[in-house]
């Protein structure tokens, strides 16, 4: 095992792997900024460079190496426009943006980029560890169990409800009802597809994301009229403020950056998911929850760390067993068949050294996206004083155009608008968006790995060890974060501060 | 009574749980599970928050929604700026959705290509005021990163627009 | 003016990373100009990136330049959705048949015309089939622990314990065929559906969450499974071939019986044989309805010369994506037919398995 690590890190680091590492990183970097165009896109349109590299290392230095830097830069667009750069780095916006506006940019960008660095270390550590023991791991998670999780993962609406518990759950429960849209897989019902052949597979994440969170956004800045950091207090030393931030909450930074690796893990889950538990982790976890939304640097570090600890997790069950966990991966796969690699158990055997090459390439890539940003921060932040007329069009121009990469369809566009309306009226009224996209991406989920499991066990899955085992602990979760509720939210009230 | 707006959201909400069940009623037993199962106590609960909502507008007296700065627990999400006049963030947010709207509907009839130069040059210039040369390099920079990125290396199948259709066959 | 120069730098490296990839040949000087001289011809692909349709299709793209007179350049893109409903309606409906758009569909274009699916836009005689990237093999495969050794035995077992097949979706190809193996042979099944992809059934069946599965096609069983199975050298099997889908047996699964073959009377025959032949035309080429004749007729021979092309031929060897045999444009235009004008009865019967969960 060591000696195939080493050997994989010198074949990363030689040429020209490291090169092609180095023009992935680049491009991702680029694509990871700008909103919307997601990592997917960029990789699915980069695959075919696989065929001109053909050999592996080099192939997955390119790739990944692009793959693993999207999720990094795409928190800074977040972070200093409110704008996803990615469908999957929206939570780092709850109290990135506040932040932004506080005119601590810096310090959120600190932060996001370090606890990044770190659980990015961590998700590769963990990848690298659980190599002997990855096969019977995603053996031992059967439909139910993977039920049980994004069953876990619903609960966690809850947490994301706020200050109004209705509102919430009603705005999870949208997302839950559009999941629905789509071809249902017994029957072959189209479900409220509404005659047009687009909506079949359901709705893109990344178009509804970036809509949903951009819009309000742009609005807001056109209404303010002004830049948007609305004031300059900070100085450029704030990155460092938030560098230091993550070692101060350094269990955090690893307990969220824990998450990511397991909701990685989950074949289907995914990064739309992980980075809003991980932020429900941080709120939850937290004495004051009322900091949060606010500018709360917690809320910056939770979702900063799963958002790149996730791809460590990802990689599990597709190298594993060649059942890609994201879309992403999903097309890195077909970059291993180009390479004449086959995932399974040679990938932990014969082919070990290029398993572990690919942890370090998400090290390395982390190391030099977290390094290279930080060289461009202040860079990135004085866009941030630009007067908000003159970034509003190129906002816009981009957010549409990110989305509409995401099926090349002109449908997407109006999603993204739709969606878009739909964010302006919730914030407005006071509606939490953060449940309505849980529940988008894990209503689907918990709908398929139910028809399984009652399709394959019936109703015996229920009294299964591991199922038991399973409910009580998400009952107690639940009925623990009740009593919490009760108690702090009757306080509330009783204070005669019933929020809207 | 005045209704407010925040109601007729609530409503809305509320409506859109019942076309969920009524869309699904039909269905096989299968397919509607799901939705019922999501639609049936949603419904119950848009119903519970919309009456809550009512006997709230009619009894308080809250002064508008958005300006409500009370200390909530948890901020629910983003809060929209409120130093701005309301009268003049209205204007500007019918305004900013105008110029979205327009920017859709534009790149439906004559595709993103034709719509982004000009929509980019009349947002700075005769929106904002800019002066020619900001305008016009601002728009050159747009136009550079859209052909270059999108066009030459993503090579994105940016969509025609109808009117090419129309005039095309 | 420093983020100028990035910018400068990065569009260089973008640049030279294009260099890299072989392009074009230069053109070669013909006295007339050929038609695709200076052109581009867009290959829509109806499937998402890094699916097998994709890469196979990606694969072919790269070498087909050199074979099409006057060199074009080549592009791809995915239009996913509806398992190719999207491409085929797009291609048959608004793409231009001036050969500058053609498709790489997976296969069911014919299928979904002869059973009258509502939502099909098209005729699928009508388009100008190109060729077939190769024909595809189809099996049916159980754990040898719960169906044991052939197919013989899984329905005596099958008797006793009902076994559980996993497929993608109810109304797949894959759920098709296994859905007839049972109304053919009495095999005792209950379909388990909503796997994500052949790979995430395979797992299912690793696991024991289900016994077997049909529609895998038996290329990919052997670059991706190559441990589960006996006949290619596996010590410790893991399954038996139970069925195969094919116009008549694969060469190396000579033992195994055709769906055909099953077949109890003729109406099941003709319903098998329209599934039989979905999987030939397994990677179909193909170009819109109206596209001139001579146009249609560069395109046939540069397709056929690159699926012989000594460089295509060693890629897809190297990424195990050489499996039957191409067919020509021709044979997949009479295939499409024959699918399309299968009886009436038997299309109804086709469309009442289809639907059938």
């Amino acid at each position: 095992m060591i000696e195939a690590a080493i050997s994989g890190l010198l074949q990363v680091l030689s040429w020209p792997a490291f090169g092609f590492l180095l023009i992935g990183g680049g491009i991702g970097f680029v694509v990871g900024i700008l909103p919307g165009l997601g990592g997917l896109t960029t990789l699915a349109l980069m695959l075919p460079f696989a065929y001109a590299i053909q050999e592996p290392i080099s192939a997955f230095c390119f790739l990944l190496g692009m793959h693993a830097i999207t999720g990094t830069t795409g928190d800074i667009t977040s972070i200093l426009f409110g704008i996803p750069g990615e469908g999957t780095s929206a939570a780092t916006i709850m109290d990135g943006y506040p932040m932004t506006k506080n005119g601590q940019a810096g310090r959120a960008l600190g932060a996001a980029l370090m606890s990044s660095l770190v659980a990015g270390l961590e998700g590769a550590l963990i990848l690298a560890i659980s190599i002997p023991i990855m096969r019977p791991l995603v053996l031992f998670f059967g439909a139910p169990e993977l039920f049980m999780l994004t069953i876990l993962g619903i609960t966690f609406l809850a947490t994301l409800s706020s200050a109004s518990l209705s509102k919430g759950i009603l705005a999870g429960g949208i997302g839950l009802a559009v999941s629905a849209v789509g071809i249902e897989n017994h029957t072959g019902t189209l479900r409220y597809t509404m005659g047009s052949i687009y909506l079949w597979e359901g709705l893109s994440l990344a178009p509804v994301v970036v809509g949903l969170f951009a819009i309000p956004e742009i609005v807001d800045l056109a209404v303010r009229g002004s830049s948007i950091a609305e004031s300059r207090v900070e100085k450029i030393s704030g990155v460092m403020e938030g560098v230091k931030d993550t070692f101060r909450h350094f269990w955090l930074t690893m307990r969220c950056g824990m998450i990511g690796v397991l909701v990685g893990a989950v074949p289907g889950v995914g990064g739309g998911v992980s980075q809003w538990m991980a932020y429900a982790h941080a709120v939850q976890s937290s004495k004051d929850q009322r900091r949060f939304g606010k500018g709360a640097v917690e809320g910056v570090l939770g979702p900063g760390a799963a958002n790149n600890s996730k791809e460590g997790g990802n990689l599990i069950p597709t190298v594993a067993f060649g059942v890609p966990g994201t879309t992403g991966m999903a097309i890195l796969l077909g970059a291993f068949l180009i390479v004449g690699l086959t995932p399974g158990p040679d990938m932990l055997t014969k082919h070990l050294d290029v398993t572990l090459a690919m942890v370090w390439i998400l090290v390395i890539s982390n190391v030099l996206a977290a390094g290279v940003a930080f060289l461009f921060l202040s860079q990135l932040v004085k866009l941030t004083f630009v007067r908000g007329n003159l970034l509003i069009p190129f906002l816009v121009v981009f957010v549409f155009l990110g989305a509409f990469a995401a099926n090349n369809d002109f449908a997407d566009i109006v999603v993204a608008l739709v969606f878009g309306v739909l964010g302006y009226f919730m914030v407005l009224f006071g509606w939490p968006r953060a449940p309505f996209v849980l529940g988008l991406v894990l209503g689907r989920l918990a709908e398929r790995y139910l028809g399984i499991s009652l399709g394959a066990y019936g109703t015996d899955w229920l009294l299964q060890p591991t199922i038991v085992v399973m409910t009580v602990i998400l009952l107690g979760t639940v009925s623990y974060s009740v009593y919490k509720r009760m108690r702090t939210g009757g306080q509330v009230v009783e204070g005669g501060v019933e929020p809207e | 009574m005045k209704i407010r707006p925040q109601t007729v959201f609530g409503f809305l909400v509320f409506l859109f749980f019942g076309l969920v069940i009524w869309g699904a009623w039909g269905w096989p037993v299968k397919a509607k599970l799901y939705p019922l199962v999501i639609g049936i106590p949603m419904l119950a609960m848009a119903a519970f928050h919309l009456a809550m909502d009512l006997r709230e507008g009619s009894g308080k007296k809250i002064s508008s929604p958005a300006s409500d700065d009370l200390p909530a627990a948890i901020p629910a999400d983003i809060q929209f700026t409120k130093e701005i006049d309301p009268v003049i963030a209205r204007r500007r947010t019918l305004d900013i959705f105008a110029w979205i709207f327009g920017f859709v509907l534009a790149a439906w009839l004559v595709g993103l290509s034709w719509t982004i130069p000009p929509f980019v040059f009349l947002y700075l210039k005769v929106k904002s005021g800019e002066g020619w040369p900001l305008s016009i390099a601002l728009t050159g920079a747009v136009w550079l990163l859209y052909w270059g990125l999108f066009d030459q290396v993503l090579h994105l199948p940016l969509p025609e627009g109808k009117i090419h259709s129309w005039l095309g066959s | 003016m420093k983020w100028a120069n990035r910018i400068l730098v990065l569009a260089a490296a973008v640049w030279l990373l294009q260099g890299v990839i072989p392009g074009a040949p230069e053109s070669a000087q013909a006295q007339t100009k050929p038609y695709y001289e200076g052109k581009t011809i867009l290959i829509i692909v109806g499937s998402g990136p890094g699916a097998g349709n994709d890469i196979r299709t990606r694969l072919w793209a790269r070498h087909a330049s050199r074979h099409i007179p006057g060199h074009p350049k080549l592009i791809v893109q995915n239009r996913s959705g509806g398992g190719g409903l999207r491409a085929r309606n797009y291609l048959y409906n608004i793409a231009k048949p001036d050969g500058l758009t053609i498709a790489e569909i997976i296969r069911g274009t014919g299928l979904q015309h002869a059973i009258g699916d509502p939502a099909a836009r098209f005729e699928a005689d009508k388009f100008n089939w190109i060729g077939n990237l190769t024909t595809a093999t189809a099996i049916c495969v159980g754990r040898i622990d719960r169906v044991g050794k052939n197919l013989e035995e899984a329905v005596a077992r099958s008797k006793k314990t009902q076994l559980r097949d996993a497929e993608a979706g109810a109304t797949s190809t894959g759920a098709a065929i296994g859905k007839m193996v049972r109304k053919f042979t009495g095999l005792n099944t209950r379909q388990v559906v909503g796997y994500q992809g052949g790979a995430a059934i395979d797992l299912a069946i690793e696991k024991g969450e289900a016994d077997m599965r049909c529609g895998f096609v038996w290329s990919s069983a052997k670059t991706r499974k190559r441990q589960w199975f006996a006949r290619l050298g596996s010590k410790t099997p893991f399954v038996s071939v139970l069925v195969q889908v094919a116009t008549k047996r694969h060469p190396e699964l000579a033992d195994i019986p055709t769906l055909i073959e099953l077949a109890p009377d003729a109406e099941a025959k003709d319903v098998a044989e329209m599934l039989t032949f979905t999987y030939r035309n397994a990677y179909p080429m193909l170009a819109p309805p109206g596209t001139p004749a001579h146009v249609v007729k560069i395109l046939r021979d540069a397709f056929w010369a690159t699926v012989h092309d000594p460089q295509y031929l060693a890629e897809a060897r190297k990424i195990g994506y050489l499996d039957d045999e191409p067919l020509k444009g021709e044979e997949v235009q009479q295939l499409i037919g024959k699918i399309v004008s299968a009886p009436e009865k038997s299309r109804k019967a086709m469309a009442g398995i289809v639907k059938e969960n």
